[in-house]
């Protein structure tokens, strides 16, 4: 058990050096002087002793290998540099902005996985109309671009309705209809997926077994299939973080919100290379640390995993 | 299935796990009966598409108005018989111009598509034909890219390169090589094994022409067969850079830049983001339904 989880960890490690690695390698091949993308893009016309002052600053006069060592050597200490636009260490652009999308993605994933697991469990091997609509409903929250949910439910709550807020980062109320797309993107492709592995699941024979023994419908899905049916969903945990994240671009701005989302946005509008980098490395950890949490689970629930 | 697909990485899971229909009829009298099910979903997918084809080759047909033509004294026009999707903020017409957008949308998701297969492919076959090492660096690359989440790579590319319609194509197809990649080397590996390949190498072909004739062919069909429901998702993430501002940019009729320009109108003129919404969302379900469909047909065939 340990030794699996210091493995896991070894190559989560390896993950986020790899995504280190990348991003500064993307950042360093760039064409154009990124002295001037510091001060202000083409149109800062810099003298050049303050380019050669930046220059200096940012290592940029030297060679790569030093570079790549100050970075990584930053990195080990937590300093991801300095935003060139808010003129702020990255670490704290980012921090201030992490809470309001935690928050979202939080409340999306308690509004998605009872919604997955509830239609996936009621509409599994069901021969009558449910089987043939409900598929249909998740194909079209899976293929359905984010945004275009978002444009749906604030067409019909905000607008018409007037139940929520259009926007904003103030109160739960404004939290609703933002979790609510994200949620609903996550649900379509999820519970194709739950409900494909039960509809196998209920055809094995422990189900006759069960069900010859007297046990109900509904308990025979929860209690035997389910616990057969849950692991590759728990797989599909790295898409959840992945829809979550990407996810939270399009929603922050849709809804106006604060986050993670709307500050890459801001951050790819202006070139602010040091917040766009540090964010994919944010997401790169949240994606090793879910994939973690989700293998150790496993053990939990399969104890075959352990000895295999 | 479920342990086969535990095996499945996470983003070929979705696809790989397929309805598997259950039913009790079996030989031709099941046979018969598949052929002749109504299946309303694919009538509908298929006609729109026509529809969509029509638009692209042919748009001055469909809507012979110019798309680009403005007329301020006719701003915000609701749906009626002088503008059948009404007009938008300029006064442009909303139908004229979403006929001539899907050109673009098309164009996006297509030419994404092509940059993720023929990277994918190209990246799946050097880490399944070659040996061991290249094959486990190769992986933990694809690793490292899963990671990411493909729009956030999509972003990255632009936030370095910069926006617009070319180089959003290049960074949606730059973020989906490495599940293109996945899925090639898991088909290669599956054909490398296969029974014809074997009888071609005791045959005593050449490599080259067990590669050509037995191993390619093998390992692309599939790989486009998902990469029709790839051009589905593409559109998708097409729209939405145009909808964050980053792909094509306002004058042009493209959907996702109406639909960003119709959010600061909803309460007044619904009707510019519900059409171009309308129609993003029967275009990317079209493509996704029959895609899903060619891959049922096609996985009799494999594996």
């Amino acid at each position: 058990m340990l030794r699996r989880i210091l493995t896991r960890l070894t190559v989560g490690i390896g993950v986020l050096w790899g995504a280190a690695t990348l991003t500064f390698l993307a950042v360093y091949l760039i064409p154009g002087d990124t002295a001037l993308l510091i001060l202000g893009g083409p149109d800062a016309r810099p003298t050049a002793e303050t380019l050669a002052q930046v220059r200096a600053d940012y290592l940029l006069d030297q060679p790569f290998i030093v570079q790549y060592g100050s970075y990584l050597g930053n990195l080990l200490q937590g300093d991801l540099g300095q935003s060139y636009r808010l003129r702020l260490p990255v670490t704290e652009a980012i921090g201030q902005q992490i809470g309001a999308t935690a928050a979202l993605a939080g409340a999306a994933v308690v509004i998605a996985l009872p919604l997955t697991f509830a239609v996936a469990i009621l509409s599994a091997q069901r021969t009558s109309w449910v089987r043939s609509i409900v598929p249909g409903i998740e194909v079209v929250f899976a293929a359905t671009p984010t945004f275009i949910i978002g444009f749906a439910l604030l067409i019909v709550f905000s607008f018409t309705l007037r139940w929520f807020p259009i926007g904003g980062n103030q109160g739960p109320a404004a939290l609703v209809l933002p979790a609510l797309t994200l949620a609903l993107a996550v649900f379509g492709t999820l519970s194709q997926v739950l409900r494909n592995e039960l509809d196998d699941v209920l055809e094995q024979p422990f189900i006759l077994t069960a069900r010859s023994r007297g046990m109900r419908d509904l308990p025979v899905r929860i209690r035997h299939a389910l616990r057969h049916a849950v692991i590759p969903v728990m797989t599909m945990s790295g898409f959840v973080v992945a829809a979550l994240l990407g996810g939270s671009v399009v929603v922050e701005t849709l809804f106006s919100r604060q986050g993670i989302g709307s500050l890459t946005l801001a951050s790819v509008y202006n070139k602010d290379l040091p917040v766009i980098i540090g964010i994919v490395l944010l997401s790169a950890a949240v994606y090793v640390v879910v994939n973690l949490v989700i293998d150790l689970l496993y053990t939990l629930i399969d104890p075959k995993v352990v000895t295999a | 299935m479920s342990i086969a697909s535990r095996t499945i990485p996470a983003a070929v899971a979705p696809l790989a796990a397929l309805p598997a229909q259950p039913s009790a009829l079996q030989g031709p009298e099941r046979a018969r009966r598949r052929r002749w099910r109504f299946r309303p979903g694919i009538l509908l997918s298929s006609a729109f598409l026509l529809w969509l084809a029509a638009a692209v080759l042919a748009p001055g047909l469909l809507a012979p108005a110019d798309p680009y033509a403005v007329d301020p004294a006719r701003s915000f026009e609701a749906p009626g018989a002088a503008a059948w999707f009404g007009t938008d903020d300029s006064g442009a017409d909303n139908y004229t111009r979403i006929v001539h957008g899907a050109a673009t949308s098309l164009y996006i998701g297509i030419g994404a598509t092509a940059i993720g297969v023929v990277g994918g492919t190209a990246i799946g076959l050097l880490a399944g034909l070659n040996g061991r090492l290249v094959e486990a660096s190769v992986m933990r690359f694809l690793d490292v890219t899963l990671a990411i989440p493909e729009i956030l790579l999509a972003l990255v590319v632009i936030g370095i390169i910069g926006g617009g319609t070319e180089n959003a194509i290049l960074a949606i197809g730059a973020g989906s090589i490495a599940y293109y990649a996945r899925i090639t080397r898991a088909q290669t590996h599956l054909v490398r094994r296969s029974g014809f390949v074997e009888a071609a190498r005791t045959l005593g072909l050449p490599a080259w022409r067990i590669l050509v004739t037995h191993t390619l062919p093998n390992v692309v069909r599939p790989v486009l067969v998902l990469a029709t429901i790839g051009v589905g998702s593409a559109i998708g993430a097409g729209a939405s850079l145009s909808f964050l501002g980053l792909g094509t940019p306002p004058p042009a009729p493209e959907w996702g830049a109406m639909l960003s320009a119709g959010r600061n109108f909803i309460s007044n003129a619904p009707w510019m983001i519900t059409f171009p919404a309308a129609f993003l969302v029967a275009t990317v379900l079209s493509i996704t339904v029959l895609g899903r469909e060619l891959r049922r047909r096609a996985e009799g065939r494999l594996a």
